[in-house]
């Protein structure tokens, strides 16, 4: 009985200092996307913890007219031989965007992170009278790295499909980029 | 089938003829069967050998949240592994304890701020791990995450007591701060202290930790006096400190350890029987990475004082031992102008402490260098390769009596000179002490089984003249070299850094080519 006992209080005892739970994968996280702003986007997202290890993250910004193109493009396909093969975006475009991202994480070497996640983001921009509206598909992969007890730095990468079109003129865009996100999070 | 039937015969063969043919040191390999594992992963630990076999510890380069335990038996043949993945906390080290290991992991609790060290007492039966009990933390308040100190460990000489312990997190200008707990062999907590030590974090920088089997603490320091420069005025601008925690911690004093004039260039330190401390190394009178000489002495632990106080001068002709005509003349003639020649690039390895007092100090050649090549091709256009050797040398060993005097000091010739830093694994040596004599297990080449002062030393090879050898320094310092195997033979490429005495006579050698991984029995009858 004795010994049970001891077991149990050990039990007990391992498992509290095992218990940072609410810490680890926190419950609600804000972050700014420091490389959208180069690109000429205010990004700003929520984070919520669904499970143990599954987020969800939900974000929302703005373009500026100082757009600058993605970084990373390694495919295109324009179906309108007028335009470019590049995006037909340019500086002067102005709009704003939602993503939503499912993601799974789990810890590294030294307490680091690691995520791989689905993310779906919508854009809506206005230029030269036109309306362009953009689909992009990702998948991404972060690592994150505490730098305070409540300020991390997130570095995100993966691969994006972009479909861009307009329902003013016939132009459907397609796109494959590298996107290259460094985020600073706030644990609320 | 057939391929594996003619590598059975080729090495029962080996073996045979090994054990069969006249040796000159008396030596019984066995070499167990192949096995594979995934080129991500390396042996970190063997540990629980017995009559019945030894288990490993592998882990996974740059990860530490996964273990994979394997059970060898007595023919050295895989029987059982298990792969144990940790979902938060991560690994840090085993202790070979008796009955059974003790495997360390640690966790970051981000919420108490706390970093806690767990043991987890190995199950043999299961390959498994049980019932963590915890046994340190240290606090990390004010701090990130990933400066929450770092866990190591020292065992006492008979293997009864464990130090644990932790550096605090680190903020500059702020002096170092420790945490130690002394153990039983059970991990019964018998003390622990918090220390903070006397001196500027920028100018003291630690160098060793030990503990008796009294469950005494000693920690070895290098203390500059000013600035963190080696030499001021041609002299040496440091001192090394050992500090004492004795009585479970309670009584501490200071010893400080110089030599005169002589920059001590390795310090290593062990406590004897007398629990007086027994401090060897090399010196330098340069102050650069050569070193002229060796030093022992003992101190005495009431008094601090220094006793059986002897350095010894390398002299020309042991600094020219085994060298080139070329460098023997060089070396006669610096010395003729007085111009004192000292070893280059030596690096103090091992003190063996005798029972009956005095010690054995070995040391070996370490350096690399790198050059470059430039190579023009057709169009004119011209490449720059830079190259890096990496060269293992001779093995120089003193032999210390209980009076402090230098009996003899002698070397063993060797040459391993690799192009790349993978190859250095199968470089250096591993020595066993046992019946006042010294045994030096390495790889060579088979043409240095003859080599005799004036000759040209071979470089290790790994092809079809490379072997493990094995070298004896007898109690009056003459030595002998013999053949163990040839490793493209037997297919077995020993790393010997990676051996394991398991007894006074045995010892387990480890051997790797790329997938492909071989245990192996050396048995020392002399």
């Amino acid at each position: 009985m004795l010994l049970f006992s001891q077991i149990l209080i050990g039990q007990n005892n391992n498992d509290y200092y095992m218990d940072d739970e609410e810490l680890l994968v926190p419950e609600h996280i804000v972050k700014l996307n420091i490389t959208g702003l180069i690109l000429g986007r205010i990004d700003c997202y929520y984070e919520r913890k669904l499970f143990k290890s599954i987020k969800l993250e939900a974000g929302a910004g703005v373009q500026l007219p100082y757009y600058s193109k993605e970084l990373g493009f390694i495919f295109s396909n324009p179906n309108n031989k007028s335009l470019s093969e590049e995006s037909p975006l340019r500086s002067g475009v102005s709009g704003f965007h939602w993503s939503l991202q499912v993601m799974t994480t789990r810890r590294t070497i030294n307490s680091y992170f690691i995520s791989n996640g689905i993310r779906f983001r919508k854009a809506y921009y206005s230029y030269d009278g036109y309306t362009f509206k953009q689909k992009e598909y990702s998948f991404i992969s972060a690592g994150r790295m505490s730098i305070h007890p409540k300020w991390s730095l997130e570095l995100a990468s993966g691969v994006s499909f972009v479909h861009l079109y307009t329902e003013n003129i016939d132009l459907n865009w397609y796109g494959v980029f590298i996107p290259l996100d460094l985020k600073l999070i706030y644990k609320l | 089938m057939l391929k594996k039937i003619i590598q059975i015969i080729i090495l029962t063969g080996i073996i045979t003829s090994v054990s069969a043919q006249e040796q000159k040191i008396k030596t019984k390999v066995k070499i167990g069967e192949e096995f594979k594992s995934s080129k991500k992963v390396y042996i970190s630990k063997l540990f629980n050998s017995s009559e019945e076999g030894f288990y490993t510890l592998k882990l996974r380069y740059r990860r530490d949240d996964e273990i994979i335990l394997n059970k060898f038996n007595s023919e050295l043949k895989l029987i059982k592994e298990n792969a144990i993945k940790f979902t938060k906390k991560e690994y840090q080290f085993t202790i070979d304890l008796k009955p059974s290991a003790q495997i360390f992991t640690s966790f970051r609790n981000n919420k108490h701020k706390i970093h806690y060290l767990f043991a987890h007492p190995f199950n043999e039966s299961e390959l498994s791990l049980n019932e963590p009990k915890k046994v340190m933390e240290i606090p990390f308040e004010n701090s990130s995450v990933h400066n929450a100190g770092n866990f190591d460990y020292e065992i006492s000489p008979d293997s009864n007591k464990i130090l644990l312990y932790s550096n605090h997190p680190f903020k500059a200008n702020e002096k170092e701060k420790f945490s130690f707990s002394v153990f039983d062999k059970e991990l019964n907590l018998i003390w622990n202290k918090t220390v903070t030590f006397p001196y500027s974090d920028k100018l003291f920088s630690l160098q060793d930790f030990e503990i008796d089997n009294d469950g005494n603490l000693y920690i070895l320091g290098k203390l500059y006096n000013d600035k963190v420069v080696e030499k001021r005025n041609g002299k040496p601008n440091y001192k090394y400190i050992i500090l004492s925690y004795k009585n479970n911690g309670n009584v501490t004093k200071e010893y400080k350890v110089e030599l005169e004039n002589k920059f001590i260039r390795d310090l290593t330190f062990g406590i004897n029987n007398q629990q007086d401390f027994v401090c060897a190394g090399f010196y330098s009178e340069k102050g650069t990475t050569s070193i002229k000489g060796s030093y022992y002495f003992e101190i005495d632990h009431e008094s601090g004082k220094f006793l059986k106080e002897n350095t010894k001068e390398f002299s020309p002709s042991f600094i020219s031992k085994y060298k080139s005509e070329r460098t023997k003349k060089k070396v006669k003639r610096k010395s003729k102008k007085g111009k004192a020649p000292e070893l280059y690039e030596y690096d103090f390895d091992y003190l063996f402490m005798k029972d009956e007092g005095g010690a054995l100090l070995i040391g070996e050649q370490y350096y690399s260098y790198t050059y470059s090549t430039t190579t023009t091709d057709a169009n004119g256009n011209t490449t720059t390769h830079w190259h890096t050797r990496y060269v293992y040398g001779d093995i120089i060993v003193i032999n210390i009596d209980k009076s402090g005097k230098t009996i003899w000091q002698e070397k063993i010739p060797k040459k391993q000179v690799v192009a790349s830093y993978k190859a250095t694994n199968y470089c250096s040596y591993y020595p066993i002490y046992r019946n006042n004599a010294l045994y030096i297990v390495y790889n060579d080449n088979k043409k240095n089984l003859e080599f005799s002062e004036g000759q040209k030393l071979s470089n290790v090879t790994f092809g079809k003249n490379g072997i493990a050898a094995i070298a004896k320094l007898d109690e009056q310092g003459s030595m002998t070299k013999d053949f163990l195997f040839s490793q493209k033979e037997t297919e077995f490429f020993v790393q010997p850094i990676m051996s394991e005495q398991i007894s006074q006579n045995d010892l387990i050698l480890y051997g790797r080519k790329r997938k492909k991984q071989k245990f192996s029995y050396l048995k020392i009858l002399d």
